[in-house]
């Protein structure tokens, strides 16, 4: 083909018309653009948005006294000259859409306290539509949420509902814990962005374990999460393995297993054939396998302590420490 | 009951200040208020300590309350919010604000968790003197419930209340206070194991009752590029249950019932009462400094804690002497800066320093067979090292990059080291340290697509591991061959602690994790889910066990919305978890 | 006598299906009903713990006054395995702009199929639960 004629082909030439026209009316689309819009009031914002001032005139956004006074919408969404002008929904800033930003957003103008950590890089601060994938500003409902907070969790994190269905859970599915009991959904310093440290966190609540104790028991010192999960576990007490097993990954088995049981009562039916005092009533039954019954069914049956104690256990040769009283 | 009154003291208080200030100061008011009344009916069958673990579990009709109230103006706004279930679970909280001087809230909640009781059954034995189990033998293994006929558990009540104030000309500066209380009342579990004699287990349902108290106050300044806070914690636990006496039979030979002074002589205590169920005293106090700001175009967060644990409860164990102080202490701190380091990004560095000592005390106990051979070893009086004495240090740095609405990408990688100073042993400073790489794609093509998948890898150097190692060698010969100390007529057991070996852990070495979602509305009324969450570790530093541990949990949902009429939510996911592990046992005689 | 430590490796396995789900439909513009369903089948467990016959094995079963070191029905003491199921119906009906009633039961059921040292727990749990709300708003 003849360059020459290419370079006046058909879509050569609309694209000289449009920077013709770009350049022409530049000055008119600069100062239409959101950039240059000036303020224009509440009132002219409400002329139109008749539903939206019914949804945030009872809301904190504009009750609140720090808001500028007849300038609450434009407080948020920047001024609405333009907007008003060409009634566009591009030529206005929009929380909820237009948050996309790495660098930042404007919710955080103001809600600049401390629970707010470091938001920048959080997961939850880059979510599709920011601050506004959980808040809705123009609601009475309470911290401006879109849903119940238990609600709202569940939508993104669906495997972490399906941990509280097991047997052993924090009473979440119940009603008397929610997720921001332990987790700060702002941010922070903490991993799962938990409130506090794990150790921290867990003892806030269960500060019997806290200690420190005479006779300790190490992994409690080391991290919760050694032997608890803390959203749902198949076994009790949030174990995340059942007994004995869970014992076993760093125990051996109590030597006493190995004895072989006498199949009938435990209590001596022949007078004087053993020792008394064995009280009338210490009885019951034994079977072949009744020490391994014994002690290999739950540790702590006996060892009851686990997370510390003050007092010594019977024995010197263990040198009190075995956790049993 | 002194605690109890004092928190309930200041609950009321600051309701009523809430209702007097609050109330009285919003003026041309807007109110908005819902009120539920009704009744239920709680039917049960069957075992329900577990079904209904954190119910009453009493059967039948109970009257229930809620209400919801919202009082607003231009000058504050006033929330009570209150819900009765029955008589021990209930909460209500109030929540006001009055312009942006006064702040406050408190909140009291009371639920009741049931408990289940051991039967005990699987603790009755008696030995036999021939492998088919057809002659008895003397050792014997009984147990027994001393109060079969009641309940155990107990009702949790928390108080928490809230205070933040501005003064009129320093809006920058905001002073806080809040205040925690959780008691726990009701009935516990405790079983006691007789030893050396009658093995022989009770169960007994005793009295309990535990509260923790905390008070925070502190002051946030606002200094424009800066914010700064202090924060000062002090955190209380105490147990108002007395601890009670038991009854331990005297240590004799199990068998034949003889040799009372040898089998005394190898106990701390036998043929006397000594307390049981004691819980510590705990004090605390934390100082907190936080830091955060800008720094050009990036920010920073940092934060400094310190803090003093003391348990103050006197030993009442008149049986060993323990000297020192128990207290844990600490002080930590983190740093985390962004900044982005071109268009669309953001870099996060995060670091993390934190030395915590927990005092070692000795501990007496009886001489190991006094007055008896080989008695007298002075071995048994030890001190108590702890491995929360260490140091910590954490650092990484995080890269994230978000060119468009359409994706988003970030990298991290991160080093972390623990070293404790006197585990397993007296200056062993036994170090594990933690290399991570993680990184992560999101891909939001269209509104119709979200992708997610982040993986990550760790490396464990030398994983925690339990001091007292899982194996031992044989004792009867070889160069570890056991012999009786000083004239002693036997092998103790306590002599095999010198024959054990093997640092078995079954925390990883490696990990590798896949979190993966995908989820599709190709309409406005279907919304499809899928993920995948698995995590595969290993250990194999060790001969003896070659760990692995894997965790799978795929996940399915979908939602549709066919109407504003219907509406129809599912999900289902399946959690696999597997880990081998180690099952050992000493072969020996005793 | 002692005759040093006898090992093995066994396997730990938690298994869970889960499923979730909720229908909510307006049968009429004042009545609206509520169906919540949740259903969770679970176990854990440990495979069957096989001792490896070795020399100093047999040896301590001679000279260890009956010692036995078959473990391997131990793992059968501490298995788990439940069934749970949690169905909540609700019914909602606007009496009028303020005043409505509703009805919502809850059950709530616990099937154990291996019991531990609590015994078996399967039980059953239900909450009937009707009453009146009013909304109001105002000045």
């Amino acid at each position: 083909m003849n360059p020459h004629l290419k370079k006046w082909s058909c879509g050569y030439r609309l694209r000289l018309m449009k920077y013709l026209f770009l350049f022409l009316f530049a000055p008119y689309l600069w100062a239409q653009s959101p950039g240059n819009a000036v303020k224009v009031g509440d009132s002219t914002c409400l002329d139109c948005h008749e539903d939206e001032a019914a949804a945030i005139t009872p809301t904190i956004h504009w009750t609140s006294p720090q808001m500028e006074e007849g300038f609450i919408c434009e407080s948020c969404h920047g001024p609405g000259s333009v907007h008003a002008e060409t009634e566009e929904a591009t030529s206005i800033y929009n929380p909820r859409t237009d948050f996309m930003e790495v660098e930042g957003n404007k919710c955080l103008d103001c809600h600049t306290g401390e629970q707010f950590g470091s938001l920048q890089g959080v997961a939850h601060y880059e979510m599709e539509n920011g601050c506004s994938s959980c808040h809705t500003v123009h609601s009475t409902s309470e911290h401006l949420l879109v849903k119940s907070s238990r609600e709202l969790c569940k939508d993104c994190h669906q495997e972490v509902v399906g941990q509280f269905q097991l047997a052993s859970h924090h009473p979440v599915p119940e009603g008397l814990m929610e997720c921001v009991s332990c987790h700060q959904v702002h941010g922070g310093n903490n991993a799962f962005a938990a409130t506090e440290g794990t150790r921290e966190l867990c003892l806030s609540c269960h500060s019997s374990k806290e200690g420190p104790f005479v006779f300790e028991h190490e992994p409690v010192n080391e991290d919760c999460n050694i032997c608890h999960t803390p959203h749902g576990a198949v076994a009790n007490a949030l174990l995340v393995q059942n007994e004995p097993a869970l014992c076993m990954n760093c125990h051996y088995m109590h030597f006493h297993s190995s004895l072989t049981g006498y199949e009938g009562t435990v209590f001596s039916e022949t007078p004087g054939e053993f020792f008394e005092p064995l009280h009338p009533n210490r009885t019951g039954v034994s079977s072949l396998d009744a020490w391994k019954k014994a002690f290999t069914t739950k540790c702590t049956q006996c060892h009851q302590q686990v997370h510390g104690s003050d007092l010594p256990s019977q024995g010197v040769s263990s040198m009190g420490r075995s956790l049993t009283r | 009951m002194k605690h109890y009154r004092l928190s309930f003291l200041l609950l009321i208080m600051i309701i009523l200040f809430l209702q007097q200030f609050g109330y009285s100061q919003i003026s041309n008011p807007t109110t908005e208020w819902s009120l539920w009344m009704g009744s239920h009916y709680t039917g049960l069958q069957d075992y329900t300590l577990k079904v209904a673990e954190f119910d009453r579990g009493v059967e039948g009709f109970v009257p229930e309350l809620r209400l919801d109230w919202f009082r607003y103006s231009k000058t504050g706004n006033l929330r009570f919010k209150g819900y009765y279930y029955d008589p021990k679970r209930m909460n209500f909280s109030f929540a006001g604000q009055y312009t942006p001087w006064v702040k406050a809230s408190a909140r009291y909640q009371s639920f009741y968790r049931q408990n289940q009781r051991d039967l005990l059954a699987n603790l009755s034995a008696r030995e036999a003197t021939d492998r088919t189990g057809a002659q008895p033998g003397g050792k014997m293994l009984t147990s027994e419930q001393l109060n079969p006929e009641m309940g155990v558990g107990f009702r949790r009540q928390e108080i928490q209340t809230n205070l933040e104030i501005r003064l009129p000309g320093m809006e920058n500066i905001k002073i806080f206070a809040s205040h925690r209380s959780i008691f726990e009342k009701g009935q516990e579990e405790h079983i006691q194991i007789m030893h050396c004699a009658t093995c022989h287990l009770t169960s007994r349902v005793v009295d309990l009752e535990r509260n923790t108290h905390a008070v925070t106050g502190g002051v946030e300044a606002d200094l424009g590029k800066i914010q700064l806070s202090y924060k000062a914690s002090y955190r209380t636990f105490s147990s108002n249950v007395e601890p009670f006496e038991a009854f331990f039979d005297t240590a004799q030979h199990p068998v034949n019932g003889t040799l009372v002074e040898e089998f005394s002589s190898r106990n701390i205590f036998s043929g006397e009462s000594v307390p049981m169920n004691q819980y510590p005293e705990t004090q605390k106090l934390s100082h907190t400094l936080k830091a955060k700001g800008k720094l050009g175009k990036g920010s920073f967060l940092a934060q400094f804690v310190n803090f003093s644990a003391e348990n103050t409860v006197d030993l009442i164990d008149p049986n060993i002497t323990v000297s020192g102080n128990l207290k844990l202490k600490g002080n930590y701190g983190n740093l985390r800066l962004n900044y982005p380091l071109f268009k669309k990004s953001n870099f996060v560095l995060r670091g993390y320093y934190g030395r915590f000592e927990n005092d070692p005390i000795n501990i007496d106990v009886p001489p190991w067979r006094e007055g008896r051979p080989a008695g007298d070893l002075d071995i048994f009086d030890w001190t108590r090292y702890s491995n929360f004495t260490r140091t910590e240090l954490k650092g990484s740095g995080e890269f994230i990059y978000q060119p468009s609405r359409k994706y988003r990408l970030n990298l991290l990688a991160g080093i972390e080291t623990r070293e404790r100073d006197d585990y397993p042993f007296e200056g062993a400073k036994d170090k594990t340290t933690t290399l991570q790489i993680k990184g992560g794609i999101k891909y939001r093509p269209t509104e119709k697509f979200t992708g997610r998948l982040s993986l990550l890898y760790k490396n464990i150097d030398n994983p925690f591991a339990p001091y007292k190692h899982m194996f031992e060698r044989p004792g009867y010969a070889g160069a570890d061959s056991l012999v009786p100390e000083n004239g002693a007529p036997a092998i103790y057991y306590y002599q095999r602690d010198a024959l054990r070996y093997g640092d078995i852990t079954s925390l990883p070495a490696q990990e590798t994790g896949v979190q993966l979602k995908l989820s599709f509305m190709p309409q406005k009324t279907v919304n499809f889910t899928v993920g995948l969450n698995a995590s595969m570790a290993a250990n194999s530093d060790e001969p003896e066990l070659d760990f692995k541990k894997t965790s799978l949990q795929p996940l399915l949902g979908l939602n549709l919305i066919p109407s504003d009429k219907f509406a129809f939510y599912s999900s289902y996911s399946y959690l696999l978890q597997t880990q081998n592990g180690i099952a050992a046992v000493a072969m020996m005689d005793g | 006598m002692h005759y040093g430590s006898l090992y093995t490796e066994t396997d730990y396995e938690v298994k869970s299906h889960i499923l979730n789900g909720t229908l909510s439909y307006q049968l009429m513009p004042s009545v609206a009903l509520n169906v919540q369903g949740t259903f969770s089948k679970s176990s854990a467990s440990f495979d069957p713990v096989e001792m490896p016959q070795t020399p100093l094995r047999t040896l301590a079963e001679e000279k260890i006054h009956l010692a036995n070191y078959d473990y391997s029905t131990i793992h059968s003491y501490s298995d788990l395995d439940y069934q749970f199921l949690n169905l909540r119906l609700g019914l909602t009906y606007a009496i009028s702009k303020i005043v409505g009633w509703d009805l919502v039961i809850d059950y709530y059921d616990l099937t154990d199929n291996q019991g531990y040292v609590y015994g078996v727990e399967s039980g059953t749990f239900y909450v009937i639960r009707t009453g009146f709300s009013i909304y109001r708003s105002g000045k």
